[in-house]
């Protein structure tokens, strides 16, 4: 088996107003890949773009081991389970009913499977989807995306309107997922403490650019904050900040700790700190 | 297939009231100049609305961005279609059937086959044209696709009879299973060049060619 779940070479697309750059990614099997963003940066045209549900200008993408151009795929996405950032069953239909369409769709669909998550999930099973809340419509999508029991889920801001509490259990069943032989989850979200708690690699897309990828950890151990004065600033080596906040009484500033001073104090960062600042300092 | 059938059978399903009930009103109104049995005849023409209905509902609801990065083919998503329309089509021409034994006349009248040729080629123009406009643009085209036929022929004929019998004249003079024959092939030329352009639509709206 190759290592990775998914392999993205040089791809790139053209909208008007908007293009995804030379994008290369890796996510290799047993992990989590974060996508982050802000809206419009290009995280759904990715995941449209490893599907192959979107026509790409140039660049590779494997997927499973396949060419996402190949045959071979077609078949291959029997075993990828997406959630999509918006409703896709009409809205008078019933989870029930969805369930029986899916059972058509899906080889490999099981329907035991699906009303457990249904129970797991407190979702109802004979009410209309334009009765469902975002929540719901999210829950829905994650439980039908794990009943045809796939081994790579692409999930594009699937946590996003879930209670707290619903999050927390399913990024927890996310991290299970992935940690299963052969399995892989890539999560886009702009909940960055979502992708924090789980993620094992954080890929961060700033206008269709991939500004970084990353393994979390060592991103988290790479950079720092330093809160110093202006003048303290100014003795920083000028490729150790990667961005910085000028306050009243200070500066407060994104840091790689390798160009630091060893005398120097830096605070831990969080992932949605080096984020922040790396977008102020891209704009 | 069977499955995205079941899903339009499901729409369909919430719908049928309402798609029955505007059929009555409409049939009320016509009835001042239509018998039943011509009002009968209109019923295969709904089947039309319901498909067009049922791949704007796909649209709206954004079903072909998951089916896109579902295991199926576009062409199974848009064969159904027609096999969904080529079904409502045979089960409201039956409706129609026992509609007229209940009214008491011409029970055993098939259907006029000059409606079963406007539908089916009406089928064959508007779902390549949905497909590729979306319903709404799609459908504003169809309508002065028709007219423009429907303009082009009656005004030919008025204008230019030698021409209209250039073009179907022929008709007048081929025995009846010639006839038959050739605007049965006609139609299947038409409906299949029809799901072949519909696949290309299809395919490359959810491609992102079309905005």
């Amino acid at each position: 088996m190759d290592t990775n779940a998914i392999e993205i070479r040089g791809l790139s697309k053209r909208y008007k107003g908007f293009s995804l750059d030379n994008l290369n990614l890796d996510l290799p099997y047993g992990c989590v890949l974060g996508l982050v963003g802000e809206n419009g940066a290009g995280k759904s045209t990715t995941i449209r773009l490893i599907m192959d549900a979107l026509e790409r200008d140039g660049g590779t993408v494997s997927v499973l081991g396949a060419d996402n151009k190949s045959r071979e795929f077609l078949d291959l996405k029997e075993d990828i389970g997406v959630v999509l950032d918006e409703t896709f069953v009409p809205e008078i239909l019933t989870a029930k009913q969805l369930g029986r369409i899916m059972a058509g769709t899906f080889r490999r669909w099981d329907q035991g499977a699906y009303e457990g998550w249904m129970k797991r999930l407190e979702l109802p099973w004979d009410k209309k989807f334009k009765e469902y809340s975002r929540g719901m419509t999210m829950k829905l999508g994650i439980a039908a995306a794990l009943s045809h029991h796939p081994r790579l889920l692409l999930l594009d801001e699937a946590t996003g309107g879930l209670d707290p509490m619903i999050r927390e259990e399913l990024l927890e069943v996310f991290a299970d997922f992935a940690a299963e032989d052969g399995h892989a989850v890539l999560l886009s979200s702009h909940i960055v403490s979502d992708l924090e708690r789980i993620c094992d690699y954080i890929a961060f897309l700033h206008k269709g650019k991939l500004v970084m990828c990353e393994e979390k950890d060592v991103l988290l151990d790479r950079y720092g904050i330093l809160k110093c004065s202006r003048e303290q600033l100014k003795n920083i080596p000028e490729e150790a900040v990667h961005g910085k906040r000028v306050g009243t009484y200070g500066v407060e500033a994104l840091v790689e700790r390798e160009f630091m001073p060893r005398d120097v104090v830096i605070d831990r960062p969080t992932l949605e700190d080096i984020i922040l600042y790396m977008v102020k300092a891209e704009s | 297939m069977i499955a995205m059938l079941r899903k339009d059978l499901y729409v369909t399903g919430r719908y049928a009231a309402a798609y029955a009930g505007a059929w009555a009103v409409i049939s009320l109104l016509c009835s001042v100049w239509m018998n039943i049995h011509s009002l009968l005849d209109t019923m295969p023409i709904c089947a039309l609305t319901v498909v067009l209905n049922a791949v704007s509902a796909d649209q709206e609801c954004r079903w072909d961005r998951f089916a896109a990065m579902s295991p199926l083919r576009p062409w199974v998503l848009v064969g159904e279609k027609y096999l969904y329309a080529y079904g409502l089509i045979a089960m409201l021409t039956a409706l129609r059937a026992a509609g007229l034994r209940l009214a008491g006349r011409h029970g055993g009248q098939p259907l006029p086959r000059t409606i079963l040729v406007l539908v089916l080629l009406a089928l064959a123009t508007a779902l390549p044209l949905t497909y590729r406009y979306g319903r709404r643009k799609g459908g504003a085209l169809l309508l002065a696709l028709w007219g423009a036929v429907a303009v082009l022929i009656l005004g030919g004929s008025f204008l230019c009879s030698p021409v209209i019998d250039l073009l179907f004249g022929w008709m007048d003079d081929a025995p009846a299973l010639t006839l038959e024959v050739r605007v049965a092939g006609g139609l299947l030329a038409a409906n299949a060049a029809s799901f072949w352009l519909s696949v290309r639509f299809y395919t490359r709206r959810q491609w992102g060619w079309y905005g």
